[in-house]
């Protein structure tokens, strides 16, 4: 079954065109003047049930663009985005109990409260039986190691912390499609290996549809059998990521192949670990 | 002295950076001063005289204790206690320089700005209003140094409630209890002869009047220029005994650093 | 049917929570209440010096403005206390937050309006009763069941048409590609100007408060119908109008802003 359907999707953001100095600040005052700035250029791609699917990119390659469009945040400009058979933005709510969404970046835990107290509110917010919370709770916090924060607020959590707590969160009412926008920023290798496990065993088993950004190659290596290579807005390379490795020849790693890919522009592949330790000192 | 200046400076582009936070607090000002002088426009159309004042001279106070009170609007009290909490208050008292010296040139960089931006608009609405027929050299002149005096009568009111952010979190509540405190008996909601018996004389022995009353009454000419000079010396009176309970409590409060350890 | 009943539950769970989520902080709650009630002190002060030199304003006693003070911080309070997530709004935009109410199966809407909690109102709500059972009092009103129905409805609409001031003013942020949106303190301070008659201002100030910004509504034509003042009586069946107008535009500013959003912070 078809589970994403993306055919020529494009998002353009309108930004303030501004000379600098002063007198550009003012001219800007009296006359502004746009232009827009093409994120996501046009992209199509279908996704099916079972798979497990890797965005790959450079910053500002439009990947967190099209998450946002695939989960209903952001309207897209132009084309459509079908969920389920559903466009996400107009079918906001029902396109929500389908999906789950896990930012990195950004906990949707509610910041001051215990965590078992938020998991408690989605129960309510999802309408999620009894039954299947207390089954999902138990093999979530075996995998996963909850047991061991989730008397504590969400803000006081490490970053591994936050992220396994986040992702039990958004898979409590089990839906059949999972977004991550770069989950493991900043996580340590002990909690990666855990959420890596978690991730291939919830595909496994649930048939969970898993769409993926990260900048870590081990991420992709390690969950996504799919790769969808953007530059620059526009797909670059759209296929399964041993024929990647097999068109290259033996021997060479994702990581060589990736860089070779970028060639000139590698620095934001190459400083992943730097951004991380910033991320985790916030 | 240099440094100071810097300090001065740096006020300026303070202000300039938070312009939005100075416009819409200055037109929220503005919006109580409308208010003002319909609610006396409507209350001169029943009778000529309330308490001494005339519609004439009514007018007249609302602009000028506006003017007053936007010098100076921006209070310290949030950002002290923002730096307090994060624990960078460390860093300024490191500085080889006096604390409260260096937040009153920030203060009077930010000031400068705001006098500027008031003084064009409320000058203007002045002038439509009254035009120049009040308008006398001498009265200027003294009302130019009370306000400046004014404005350190507020700056030591502003200091002393900062330092109670010291010792609790609820720094928005310090700062709205000190703005109400000083909108309410500096005079520039109603002139205080307004003030019913006891309330005026309570108003009278509070250090409050110095920042708009005493400015304002200069300037109108409803003080007479003895009643005037004496005014300004209880002003500067005032900055000296503030002052030194600024300095008092500084000392104290300081102290209290130690335990949140930076 | 069930759909709003479902979402009365989920409003209460979320106040539930932000009430859980104050408790984990230490603050000064007694000192809050100290403050409120000073400062509302002070302002109702004012007036009462205002009036110990003249006897009335534009035609209105003290105790009639007390209600005109009345309704508006009564209806200041319900929105601290019910609806404190309107005030949010301009952050959450401003930082991209609003992204993970979009990925829940609730309204934006009920979501953003629960997202905060400020016990002050509460405290602000009890003193605008006590103020207007002072106003009422000394004004000598005939009360019957039907004034005490009107009476009701024109307060919960003053509630209503406020909370969406607020709304519309902070919705604003979704057009200003993350500038500083200050609009919501504006049309907070304009409030002050409801205080008094509208007759006392100026034509043009008339028509801005009658029906740009509708604070007319929100204060002086109700208490003005209540107390039989001349001239109200039209603006009175206004005031179910605009409430309504006002939550029609509400909507429709949250749901044009939705389709605005860019979900980038600054």
């Amino acid at each position: 079954m078809e589970m994403i359907e993306v055919r020529n999707l494009k998002k353009g953001y309108r930004i303030a065109k501004k000379s600098t100095g002063m007198m550009g600040s003012l001219k800007h005052m009296i006359m502004p003047r746009y232009e827009t700035l093409e994120a996501v250029k046009g992209i199509s791609f279908r996704i099916n049930e079972g798979e497990s699917v890797a965005f790959l990119g450079l910053n500002g390659a439009g990947k967190s663009t099209t998450i946002k469009m695939l989960t209903g945040i952001m309207k897209a400009s132009d084309g459509t985005v079908r969920i389920m058979g559903k466009d996400p933005f107009l079918n906001r709510i029902e396109n929500a109990r389908r999906i789950g969404v896990v930012f990195g970046q950004k906990s949707q835990l509610w910041w001051d409260i215990p965590v078992i107290e938020s998991f408690r509110l989605l129960k309510n917010i999802y309408g999620i039986p009894e039954e299947q919370y207390t089954r999902n709770m138990e093999k979530f916090g075996e995998i996963l190691g909850l047991h061991e924060f989730l008397s504590q607020p969400a803000r006081k959590l490490s970053l591994g912390q936050r992220v396994r707590a986040d992702l039990a969160a958004s898979l409590l009412h089990e839906p059949p499609i999972l977004f991550l926008d770069e989950p493991t920023i900043g996580v340590d290798v002990a909690a990666k290996q855990k959420i890596y496990e978690f991730l291939r065993e919830t595909n496994r088993e649930k048939k969970t549809t898993i769409l993926l950004t990260s900048h870590d190659m081990k991420d992709l290596e390690s969950i996504c059998q799919r790769l969808i290579i953007l530059e620059k807005g526009k797909i670059l390379f759209d296929d399964p990521i041993d024929q990647l490795l097999l068109r290259y020849g033996g021997g060479v790693t994702l990581e060589e192949i990736i860089i070779r890919l970028f060639g000139h522009d590698t620095e934001n592949v190459g400083h992943v670990s730097d951004y991380s330790e910033e991320t985790v000192c916030n | 002295m240099k440094k100071y200046l810097a300090y001065i400076r740096c006020g300026f582009l303070e202000g300039c950076a938070y312009r939005s936070t100075f416009i819409t607090g200055m037109l929220a000002n503005f919006i109580q001063a409308v208010v003002l002088y319909y609610v006396w426009k409507s209350i001169f159309t029943y009778q000529d005289v309330v308490n001494g004042y005339t519609w004439e001279i009514m007018k007249q106070y609302v602009f000028v204790a506006f003017l007053c009170n936007s010098v100076f609007s921006m209070g310290f009290e949030m950002s002290i206690a923002e730096r307090i909490v994060k624990g960078d208050i460390i860093l300024d008292l490191l500085k080889p320089l006096s604390y409260r010296g260096m937040l009153f040139f920030r203060m009077l960089g930010t000031a400068g700005l705001e006098f500027a931006a008031t003084f064009v608009l409320i000058g203007s609405v002045y002038l439509a209003v009254n035009g120049l027929q009040y308008l006398s050299g001498m009265r200027t002149a003294l009302f130019l140094i009370s306000l400046f005096l004014g404005m350190g009568v507020k700056f030591c009111i502003q200091y002393l409630f900062s330092l109670l952010c010291f010792y609790t979190d609820n720094s928005y509540g310090v700062t709205k209890a000190r703005e109400i405190l000083t909108n309410f008996f500096s005079g520039a909601l109603i002139p205080l002869a307004m003030f019913p018996g006891v309330l005026r004389d309570v108003v009278n022995v509070l250090p409050f009047q110095g920042i708009i009353y005493t400015p304002c009454c200069v300037f109108i000419g409803t003080f007479s220029a003895g009643e005037s000079m004496m005014s300004i010396l209880l002003q500067i009176v005032w900055i000296a005994v503030l002052g030194l309970l600024g300095t008092l409590f500084g000392k104290k409060a300081f102290g209290v650093i130690s335990m949140y350890g930076g | 049917m069930k759909k709003f009943g479902a979402y009365i539950q989920l409003y209460i769970m979320f106040q539930v929570q932000n009430i859980k989520s104050l408790a984990q902080y230490r603050t000064d709650f007694l000192m809050m209440v100290f403050f409120t009630l000073f400062s509302q002190g002070c302002n109702l002060g004012l007036i009462c010096i205002i009036y110990s030199n003249i006897p009335q304003v534009g035609g209105w006693t003290m105790w009639e403005i007390f209600l005109l003070y009345g309704f508006l911080l009564f209806s200041e309070g319900f929105i601290n206390f019910f609806f404190q997530g309107a005030w949010k709004i301009t952050n959450m935009i401003h930082l991209a937050e609003l992204d993970r109410f979009l990925v829940r199966p609730v309204p934006v809407g009920l979501q953003l309006l629960t997202a905060k909690i400020d016990f002050d109102g509460l405290n602000k709500m009890i003193i605008a009763i006590a103020v207007m059972a002072v106003g009422f009092g000394r004004c000598g009103m005939e009360w019957n069941v039907l004034k005490a129905m009107v009476f009701c409805i024109f307060l919960a609409e003053a509630c209503v048409i406020r909370v969406c001031m607020i709304w519309i003013a902070s919705c604003i942020s979704f057009w200003m590609e993350g500038k500083k949106n200050s609009l919501n303190y504006f049309v907070i301070s304009l409030g002050e100007m409801a205080k008094y008659p509208m007759v006392i201002y100026p034509p043009i100030f008339q028509g801005i408060f009658g029906y740009l910004i509708p604070y007319a509504f929100v204060s002086f034509y109700p208490v003005g119908y209540l107390l039989g003042k001349e001239g109200t009586r039209a603006g009175a069946l206004g005031i179910s109008f605009f409430c309504v107008l006002m939550l029609a535009v509400s909507c429709m500013v949250l749901k044009r802003g939705l389709a605005n959003y860019e979900s980038s912070s600054y």
